[in-house]
């Protein structure tokens, strides 16, 4: 396989002389990789090991009447049934490290189940074949509820509740707000003056991550009341929090041990083991294992959220397009988990790599009694990019136009205003569309060939339109100056902005972030990473580098009056994901 | 108190003898009663490949081998694949960055070992088909597959 | 009480155990039964090995072919007075699946798996039954369809071994559609054997796999084939009545309208390779 280095295109912007970028090198881990004995959680061996499997529910939604474990506790090999009332702090919500949700699920469901699978009770046995005779022991008496399994019957008055931390079966997000919204320039002008309407329904399915390592943890109790974990979690300071305080113990009490993790793309960042595995140890002081089964993986373990999109475009008979509207609900099965903050990166990503001076987007995090979803490589963005790709395609149509040629019309140019208002730099997708179009000898037009993400851009397209909004009516329109500053062979341009007032009305961030007193980090070996890797192992540990100025116009976080608090910076990772 | 079954067997060349549970299969008694870890759990259902090692010099599935089944015979992992020195595959494999978790390497060195032990010169259709037991969830099968060639190539370089 | 796992050395000894124990069941290559055992499924109580090497007998040399039950794919692929039968037998998951799996499985394997049973189905094959179930008659024969009309689990009878007559050269085609290739389960499998005199399409038998729970045969397009010539407008004739007779299921790979649209599609496709 080559990989085509295409150093024509933004050659003054890239540095060849790096010592390791750009370089091949082996990992630093591939030894113990092709040799077999990288350090799986699964690959510690204790004396006496328990294992744990799960009494789950049968049902979509159910009331729990009446849990008998008479016959269960006497089988052979069965050391403790745990249940929902063992569980010190029962109820959690993953993003409740960043005060992002309300807690909503618990360890193991006590008066309901809220989706298929959902586990009810955990058995630890001294064998994995004796917790499953026991587990099928079990007798629960459920009284079967309605259910809902779809996102728009489930907003619907009178559909069944999920959840009932969200009632109305939506995320609330900051500010109790039910959904994200996006508003630039006003789309019904725009639409009424459009020479065509283009309108599509577009649904995506949830993907299971299917790492060929499964979700898992061992514990075990170590001297000095404190417990070991060895874990696959791809996030080991993260599942450490929710350990600590699902179980209500200081995280000085947790020695995690992980880092080399056999895939995870987004299926690790749940703690769906960690926390069963330490409360086995706890309640039994022994080691206790608790995996999940290649079932268990697909059935219960959480995908990528399904999405469905409505989107509608207001096209101008040249091939622009003036206005898109987008509203999109995503599936956030029974729990929060990760998808309300799949639905905030969403809203960031719209209306996709296009110039539309009109835009206007809503989008919803919806509870159904699915699985719960998660994290899954791109979430919020490869879904609707799938919709928007498919909108583009059937706008072509509408128009007549080679689908190739529409999108390099509607492209970015560097120096565009997005919707989100942050200036578009460094936007490549005319010159990959034509590399592409090389690729598999597809004829684009003269003129076509001739574009450039690299002129064309700024100017009137760097300007924020005048926006309607609901609750603030006519916002004026934005200023914004662009100015390339000269760079020196070999340096990434700058570019340097003057950020407009944002259309929520709060006032522009300060330009110097308040600093923040790094906390003391609870003891945790064996990684250099804690939530930012893709299920990959280990990277090789980063040199120290003298600290480097962001520019500002590519700084992070959304405009807001809300002050970092210490805290958050235990998990600020969390912040800087790449996945 | 459990049946236990006694299992003896040769493994990497050296026997072993173990007590098995009823019922209980190759994957696990290798792991938790040899010792070896090199062959890993990935779907307990001969789905992924990530248990993979021979018996006999024939590759199985070993989740899915009834583990008495494997009385007297020899069983081959990737724990005896390298002595002193590593194979030319685990060397094309660190090379070629054949790996990213590395969780299905073991597998994949065992079928490419076994491909290679009956055919010395596959092309690159049969060393497709050789590794179709083995699912890299990264996706790496690209990598996985040159650095299989690689060792071909110089094999056939060598021998003549 | 958990699994409990017998090693017989007996063909017929084995067939009386099942007989008398609606839960027992029989272990071969373990690739079927062995991830049930994993999952601690509790239905199974009692698993039979049997070391009868009458299992893994064959017989290729005459003009009858005989295979026993214990046969693997690998064994079949490496024999080459089987060539027939290799474009089935490769169509069983990787290498290793196919040193494990055996024949005797393959014919019990529920959809979208027993891709070469689907073959034998088109090919006319007979099994014998091992005594027990069925009585003394260990000699009997039955068509290998009746074996697909019964249940898969409790009760299956013991199979000892497949016959079969060597197909002429170019009476069959097989093909599977898988969506992952080399190694994935089928959308649908096709097999089709043609019988042709003086022109004509004297026999047909067109067995398909994926459509329903077990390998099926469609008799009434075999019907619009028989008599006639190989003729575009009889292969037309013959796609347009599959789905008359079958109704296709849907499952995680497929819908019942996708196998539907791919079961005529494919038949056309190996019906033109055979004109």
């Amino acid at each position: 396989m080559s990989v085509d280095f295409r150093k024509d295109i933004f050659a003054k912007e890239r540095d060849d002389n790096l010592n390791e970028i750009g370089k091949p090198t082996r990992r630093q881990d591939i030894l113990g990789h092709v040799t077999g004995r990288s350090p799986f959680f699964d690959d510690h061996r204790f004396d006496g090991l328990l294992h744990i499997k799960c009494v789950r529910s049968p049902h979509h939604h159910a009331r729990i009447r009446a849990i008998d474990t008479t016959r269960a506790e006497t089988m052979p090999g069965v050391v403790r049934i745990i249940r929902g009332s063992d569980v010190p702090v029962n109820l959690n919500t993953l993003l409740s490290l960043l005060d992002f949700g309300k807690d909503d699920e618990p360890v193991l469901a006590e008066s309901k189940v809220a989706y298929m699978g959902e586990p009810v009770l955990a058995i630890v046995a001294q064998s994995e074949a004796q917790a499953h005779e026991a587990v099928a022991a079990v007798r629960i008496d459920y009284e079967v509820l309605p259910h809902v399994l779809d996102v728009e019957e489930a907003i619907k008055p009178g559909a069944a509740v999920v959840n009932e931390t969200y009632p109305g079966n939506k995320f609330e997000f900051y500010g109790g707000n039910d959904h994200q919204k996006l508003r630039f320039g006003d789309v019904a002008p725009a639409f009424a003056r459009a020479d065509h309407i283009v309108e599509g329904r577009y649904q995506m399915a949830p993907i299971e991550q299917a790492p060929i390592e499964p979700n898992g943890a061992i514990a075990a109790p170590q001297t000095n009341d404190r417990y070991v974990c060895y874990t696959s979690t791809q996030g080991l300071f993260f599942s450490l929090g929710t350990v600590a305080k699902l179980l209500n113990v200081e995280s000085n009490r947790l020695h995690f041990i992980g880092g080399t993790v056999g895939g995870g793309f987004g299926g690790k960042v749940d703690s769906l083991c960690e926390p069963l595995a330490i409360l086995g140890a706890m309640l039994t002081g022994r080691a206790v294992r608790y995996v999940l089964d290649r079932a268990e993986e697909m059935q219960v373990s959480a995908p990528r959220s399904a999405e469905l999109w409505y989107v509608k475009d207001g096209l101008a008979a040249d091939g622009r397009i003036i206005a898109r509207q987008l509203t999109g609900y995503f599936d956030s099965g029974a729990y929060t988990r990760l998808t309300g903050y799949g639905v905030v990166k969403c809203i960031g990503h719209l209306p996709g790599p296009y110039t539309i001076p009109n835009v206007h987007s809503d989008a919803y995090c919806v509870y159904t009694n699915r699985t719960p979803a998660t994290a899954m490589r791109g979430f919020g963005v490869t879904a609707v990019d799938f919709a928007i790709e498919r909108q583009m395609d059937k706008g072509a149509r509408a128009l007549g136009m080679d689908p190739f040629e529409f999108r390099l019309i509607n492209a970015y140019r560097d120096g565009d205003m997005k919707a989100h208002r942050r200036l578009a730099g460094n936007c490549a997708l005319i010159e990959s569309i034509q590399a592409a179009a090389e690729r598999v000898d597809y004829p684009l037009g003269a003129e076509f060939r001739a574009m450039t993400s690299m002129s064309g851009g700024g100017g009137e397209r760097a300007l924020i339109p005048p926006t309607r909004t609901e609750r603030l009516g006519m916002l004026p329109a934005g200023t914004s100056t662009v100015e390339v500053k000269t760079t020196a062979p070999g340096l990434v341009p700058q570019f340097g902005v003057d950020l407009p007032v944002p259309a929520t009305g709060l006032p522009a961030p300060s330009p110097t972030p308040t600093p923040v007193p790094a906390p003391k980090a609870p003891e945790t070996r064996a990684t250099t990473y804690d939530y930012g890797a893709s299920g990959l192992s280990a990277p090789p540990a980063p040199k120290e580098v003298p600290p480097a100025t962001e520019p500002a116009a590519l700084t992070k976080s959304q405009p807001g009056p809300v002050t970092p608090k210490p805290r958050y910076s235990r998990y600020s990772s969390l912040g800087n994901r790449r996945r | 108190m459990m049946v236990k079954k006694p299992l003896e067997f040769r493994l990497n060349g050296t026997e072993v003898a173990v007590f098995a549970d009823e019922a209980e299969n190759l994957l696990s008694v290798l792991r938790a009663k040899v010792g070896d870890l090199t062959p890993k759990y990935g779907c307990g259902q001969g789905g992924c490949g990530a248990c993979m090692v021979t018996i006999d010099g024939r590759t199985v599935l070993s989740c899915i081998t009834l583990a008495e089944t494997v009385a007297g015979a020899d069983v081959g992992t990737l724990a005896g694949l390298s002595g002193e020195r590593l194979d030319p595959l685990q060397e094309a494999f660190m090379d070629g960055f054949a790996a990213q978790c590395g969780y299905c390497t073991p597998g994949m060195i065992v079928a490419a070992r076994a491909l290679l032990q009956h055919n010395p010169t596959p092309d690159r259709d049969q060393i497709i088909e050789a590794i179709s037991d083995n699912i890299c969830r990264c996706t790496g099968y690209e990598p996985i597959i040159e650095a299989i060639q690689s060792v071909v190539a110089q094999e056939r370089a060598g021998g003549s | 009480m958990p699994v409990k796992i017998e090693s017989m050395a007996d063909l017929d000894a084995a067939a009386q155990v099942l007989a008398g124990d609606k839960t027992a069941q029989v272990l071969g290559g373990g690739t079927i039964l062995m991830p049930r055992v994993n999952a601690g499924d509790v239905a199974l109580r009692r698993l039979l090995r049997i070391s009868d090497p009458v299992l893994r007998k064959m017989t290729v040399g005459g003009p009858e072919i005989t295979i026993g039950a214990g046969v693997s794919m690998a064994d079949i692929l490496a024999q080459q007075g089987l060539a027939f039968l290799h474009p089935a037998a490769v169509c069983v998951g990787g290498p290793a699946i196919r040193n494990m799996a055996t024949l005797g499985g393959n014919l019990f394997a529920k959809a979208p798996y027993g891709d070469l049973a689907v073959l034998l189905l088109a090919l006319g094959t007979e099994v014998s039954l091992a005594g027990g179930r069925t009585g003394p008659g260990a000699a009997r024969r039955d068509p290998i369809e009746v074996l697909f009309r019964q249940s898969t689990d409790a009760r299956a009878p013991l199979v000892r071994a497949v016959h079969l007559a060597r197909p002429k050269a170019g009476q069959v085609q097989f093909h599977k559609m898988a969506r992952t290739n080399p190694r994935g389960p089928a959308v649908v499998t096709l097999a089709v054997s043609l019988e042709v005199s003086a022109g004509r399409i004297a026999k047909a038998r067109i067995a398909l796999g994926g459509i329903e729970t077990r390998p099926c045969l469609a008799v009434g397009v075999a019907r619009t084939l028989e008599g006639a010539a190989l003729s575009e407008a009889a292969i037309t004739r013959a796609c347009a009545e599959v789905l008359r007779e079958l109704t296709p299921r849907s499952d995680a790979l497929a819908s019942g309208w996708y196998r539907g649209e791919m079961a005529q599609l494919h038949l056309r496709r190996i019906l033109q390779q055979m004109m």
